[in-house]
């Protein structure tokens, strides 16, 4: 029933604290007639004239995070402590304003922090799929990038100059023609050797080859076999000979081509020494204090050196030229360039104070960075330039905020972030390479030494349910700040609550409250805290209020909101999401729903639920009606057998059994077959606040008195008949009295609700007006006893000096009836002397 | 004379693109038919006939034995890839062209080329001797860059001047560039006796001045001599000139 719409941790703490607080209540069991409470006892209001001011504008802003000390103390713990897992999880449900609270305290203490270091990726030389990273001082790598450029530009000028001087030219043409001329003399060589045997040296489409002569012309194949044949034979041993030395020849050349090549390339490392020392070394002197940063310098000039003719390049992407012809090219236009680029991965150029971050969508990828790819002739392609940040390299040295359940619910985000935690370094890797599925080559980035406080911000159930599976959790969120939803409601804290009010309304830029705005802000809080000496600290709703407030007050056109704007907003809020109760109120009033609210039955109870939908949570009444036979001690709970029953509604029905047999049956079997059931109940039933409620259904049914239908009840009860706190009480009474106020109130109508919920009364205005009309009654139960009394109008008895009770009251009926259903059952059993029955015995 | 066509001389090796660029720019320029001729060296048909022959592969240093029908199969394969990027040079500058292919050997040449203004060839692969009769002025290319925007006609001693200078007066008419000619003559004695007749005969027709004649001896001599020609340097036809 009515407890299942709230959640679960909100129905144990009620339950808890209130039995307690109740506890010297319930063990002063007075037998005087029970007296409803006072218009007083049922809504605590807030006195404007109490509060000192005329508006909100009269009040200073408030620094502090209201009600909040314990998690502001521990959000300062957390960031104070500089040690390995004291990150923090900040808990609360939505809306308490826990992320504002933690940003606001990390931004203060961020500002007094350094500014962290500033990252690049450069191109790694030695291993080109590894990019390295560059560390700098806050604000210098940009301005290293901007070097880098500059570089690159002056050897783009300075490099085919030194390329273009006469001596270039000259030295270069000499290590050309001495190749030329090595090659031809030596197979000039061959040819005058073969020329001296009358034989020529013919070039062939794919080589050479030598033929016999005669009158400096090639033989012709007739000449040939005119020749004496020792003639032939000379000519035949002599062309073999000169193959074979020209095959030598020939297998020289490539070694004489590297060799060329080898000087080539020295020459040009020498001209391209000239234009590049004293840029780079300039550069390197002025980083002379990085040491990575110089060395990586030392690289670039080692490679600049090796690859002269990608600087040869004309910017419009025709290929360098010498004497006309395009010089031989291993890689085209500006990308043989992109190697010397700087990829200024975190820059912090201006900023102030150590970093706060939140990433709003916090994927694996946006956690710790990715490597983009560009397409290029139908292929990805990526390099080091194409690293981009992640949320970790943008917070590194300062915070950053997550939201729980959104790292928990992207793919393998929570990994990334644990064990970036664990290793304290950043290492970008695609998903695809993190699980193996990828086995092409790609960046494989130099991580990022990592040095950051994450906060979670979540639910409490996530902080628990993470604590119990993941071992690693309390490892790495060593730090809990658990936000509160509610503080104490005392004459202090309602000024400090209009300070409150006072800030969020200028924050809004809302018009500001007079003091019986804030008056009613502060009843209607108490009453979302669902306790009268409570104040909700639920920030956004309480700015929803405040908004939606401002708005009818605009609609009245007034400077200031007053109570009654307050209170159209409430109204209409509630007018907005009250659907569903206006259709359940008008099926009861039509008789569709069957509840009495006068007259008397005997084994009917109106019960109460509470109903949640979305925001908005409502009573109703239920009629709950009991059958009892004979039977074997079982109290059947048909919302149980039809699936419709919760187990914790179960089990107070199964209490129920317990309370029967302890305090009727202790000497002999319970033999009661009874059955329970929420009438026209057609969804599940979840809670025990109906628990007295049916008890009060049996013990009407085995006495056979008949309930007043004008009273309907709430409470839970154990198995001693004590009357126990339940949650929702506010507005199950109102259920009831809007169906009884819809009928005409009787001035007999009313509510019994157990007394440990006296406390949580914060009553709307009407219900508290019939009451002190007298024309409806709220009454505080402790007991079973007390409230079968006012239910009956017959006394439930105690029991006398020989331990029966006393004829004419609930007990002795209930306990004469089970007596007869116990002797009935002995009579019954298998073997029994089965004596006539006697009628009119049990009367 | 200007008969209007400009023929390039293709060998039996992979398309000598330089070659075929250098005419093509001459032929756009004069606005003549761009003639290929594939030229089947009658030395090389007769060496593979020989019983004996092998080849000694540029590349891999090794011989492998070779016939005149591998040789045949060799020169077909040669001439069709010559012909093909022969159009592919004649499409972009929107030439008239044609191709032939031929057999012979290199008076044979010479003697085909009396139909054109100009014969183009590769140095390397164009082996004039002295007494080589060309009937038109030979441009000879070096492969590794083009000779030079400007004509370098090759003449030989062998040829008559009246006829060179025939040939050249269209050239020098049409081309507003001067022209370089370089004598392949053994004798000096001779040499000066043909540069001098030479220049009588063109100045009648106004063109001494872009004359400018250089003499090599052997076709080593005037290789090197195109050679630094192409490298920039002219002062051998300074010499010559002064």
């Amino acid at each position: 029933m009515t407890d299942s719409s709230l959640p679960p941790r909100h129905r144990y703490e009620d339950a808890s604290a209130l039995n307690s607080a109740a506890a010297g209540a319930i063990n002063d069991k007075s037998r005087a007639p029970l007296a409803p409470l006072t218009p007083e006892q049922l809504c605590r209001r807030c006195d404007p004239e109490r509060l000192g001011f005329q508006t909100t504008d009269d009040l200073p802003d408030i620094a502090d995070a209201l009600g909040q000390n314990r998690a502001v103390e521990a959000i300062r713990f957390g960031v104070g402590m500089v040690r390995d897992g004291y990150n923090l999880y900040a808990m609360g449900p939505e809306g308490i304003g826990r992320q504002t609270v933690v940003r606001n305290l990390l931004s203060q203490h961020a500002a007094r922090q350094p500014v962290p270091s500033d990252w690049c990726y450069v191109f790694n030389f030695p291993v080109p799929h590894k990019p390295r990273a560059l560390r700098f001082p806050a604000g210098q790598a940009a301005r290293f990038a901007q070097h880098m450029e500059r570089l690159v530009e002056d050897l783009r000028t300075g490099i085919p100059a030194a390329f273009e001087t006469d001596e270039y030219r000259t030295r270069r043409q000499e290590i050309e023609s001495e190749f030329a001329e090595r090659q031809e003399h030596a197979i000039e060589g061959v040819s005058a050797r073969a020329r001296e045997k009358g034989i020529a040296l013919l070039r062939t489409p794919a080589g050479f080859g030598f033929a016999p002569m005669r009158n400096d012309e090639v033989m012709s194949p007739e000449a040939f076999h005119k020749l004496p044949e020792q003639e032939q034979l000379r000519l035949q041993e002599a062309i073999t000979a000169l193959q074979e030395e020209l095959e030598r020849v020939l297998h020289d050349m490539p070694k004489w081509r590297r060799e060329a090549q080898q000087k080539l390339r020295e020459l040009n490392r020498q001209v391209t020494r000239v234009a590049v020392n004293s840029q780079i070394e300039e550069l390197r002197s002025e980083y002379g204090a990085l040491p990575h940063v110089s060395q990586y310098l030392a690289d670039v000039k080692e490679d600049v050196l090796d690859h002269a003719e990608h600087f040869q390049k004309s910017k419009d992407g025709e290929p360098a030229m010498m004497f006309g012809i395009p010089l031989a090219q291993r890689d085209t236009g500006e990308s043989a360039l992109q190697r010397y680029k700087v990829n200024v991965l975190m820059g912090h150029d201006g900023t102030e104070g150590a970093p706060v971050v939140y990433e709003d969508n916090p994927t694996h990828g946006n956690l710790i960075g990715r490597i983009e790819h560009e397409a290029h002739l139908g292929a990805l392609v990526t390099d080091f330039t194409l690293i981009k940040a992640g949320a970790f390299h943008r917070a590194n040295g300062g915070y950053l905020i997550l939201d729980a359940l959104k790292v928990l619910t992207q793919p393998f985000a929570w990994e990334a972030l644990k064990r970036a935690l664990r290793s304290r370094e950043v290492r970008i890797e695609s998903l695809g390479q993190a699980l193996s599925l990828v086995s092409t080559v790609s960046l494989d980035p130099e991580p990022i030494p990592l040095d950051v406080k994450v906060v979670l911000v979540g639910q409490r159930y996530l902080y628990y349910l993470l604590h119990a599976y993941d071992p690693e959790f309390a490892e790495l969120f060593k730090v809990q700040v658990d936000f509160e939803e509610d503080m104490e409601r005392t004459g202090e804290n309602d000024l400090l609550y209009s300070r409150l009010l006072a800030t969020l309304a200028r924050r809004e830029n809302l018009k500001p409250f007079d003091r019986t705005a804030v008056a009613r802000v502060i009843d209607h809080s108490a009453r979302t805290a669902g306790d009268s000496e409570k104040l909700s600290v639920h920030v956004q709703e309480l700015v929803d209020l405040l908004r939606q407030s401002d708005y009818w007050c605009g609609k009245e056109n007034r400077n200031a909101v007053t109570a009654a704007d307050v209170e159209a907003a409430i109204r209409a809020q509630e007018g907005r999401a009250d659907r569903v109760r206006r259709i359940l109120q008008e099926r009861v009033l039509q008789g569709t729903l069957l509840v009495d609210t006068a007259g008397r039955r005997a084994g009917q109870v109106n019960g109460l639920s509470v109903m949640q939908l979305g925001g908005f949570s409502f009573g109703m009444p239920h009629r709950i009606t009991a059958r009892v036979r004979v039977g074997s001690g079982k109290v059947v709970d048909i919302e149980r057998e039809a699936q419709l029953g919760g187990p914790i509604h179960s089990k107070g029905v199964l209490i129920l059994s317990g309370f029967l047999a302890g305090r009727y049956a202790i000497n002999q079997p319970l033999s009661l077959a009874a059955s329970l059931v929420f009438e026209q109940s057609y969804g599940g039933v979840e809670g025990d606040s109906a628990s007295s409620a049916e008890l009060y259904a049996l013990l009407s049914a085995l006495a056979d008195v008949p309930v007043s239908q004008s009273l309907a009840v709430t409470g839970s009860v154990n198995q001693h008949g004590d009357i126990q706190a339940i949650g929702g009480v506010n507005e199950k009474i109102e259920g009831f009295f809007y169906v009884c106020m819809a009928r005409g109130l009787t001035g007999e109508q009313g509510v019994l609700v157990p007394a440990s919920n006296v406390r949580h009364m914060m009553l709307r205005r009407e219900v508290v007006e019939a009451v002190a009309a007298h024309r409806f009654h709220i009454y505080p139960v402790q007991t079973v006893d007390q409230g079968i009394e006012i239910l009956t109008g017959v006394p439930a008895g105690e029991r006398e000096v020989l331990g029966r009770y006393p004829a004419g009251t609930i007990n002795y009926e209930v306990e004469r009836k089970l007596a007869g259903f116990a002797e009935r059952m002995r009579a019954m059993a298998p073997g029994a002397v089965r004596k006539p029955w006697r009628a009119g015995k049990e009367k | 004379m200007i008969r209007g066509r400009i023929l390039v001389r293709l060998e039996a090796a992979p398309p000598a693109r330089v070659t075929m660029e250098a005419a093509a720019g001459i032929a756009a320029h004069l606005e003549a038919e761009l003639v290929g001729l594939f030229v089947e060296e009658i030395e090389l048909l007769h060496w593979a006939a020989l019983p004996f022959t092998r080849e000694v592969g540029l590349a891999s240093a090794r011989s492998r034995p070779l016939d005149v029908k591998a040789m045949e199969r060799t020169l077909r394969s040669l001439a069709n890839e010559s012909r093909e990027a022969l159009a592919e040079v004649a499409a972009r500058t929107s030439l008239r062209w044609s191709f032939k292919v031929a057999r012979g050997s290199m008076p044979e040449l010479l003697a085909a080329a009396a139909e054109a203004d100009l014969l183009v060839a590769r140095a390397a692969g164009m082996r004039l001797r002295p007494t080589h009769v060309p009937s038109a002025p030979i441009l000879l290319v070096q492969e590794r860059g083009m000779a030079s925007p400007r004509l370098v006609a090759v003449c030989t001693a062998a040829a008559r001047p009246e006829e060179l200078a025939l040939s050249l007066n269209g050239l020098l008419r049409s081309s507003a560039e001067p022209v370089d000619i370089v004598l392949l003559c053994e004798d000096p004695v001779l040499a000066a006796q043909w540069e001098r007749k030479a220049r009588a005969l063109l100045a009648e027709t106004g063109g001494p001045h872009k004359l400018r004649i250089a003499v090599a001896t052997d076709h080593a001599e005037l290789l090197q001599l195109l050679s630094r020609r192409a490298g920039g340097s002219v002062q051998r036809f300074r010499e010559r000139h002064q």
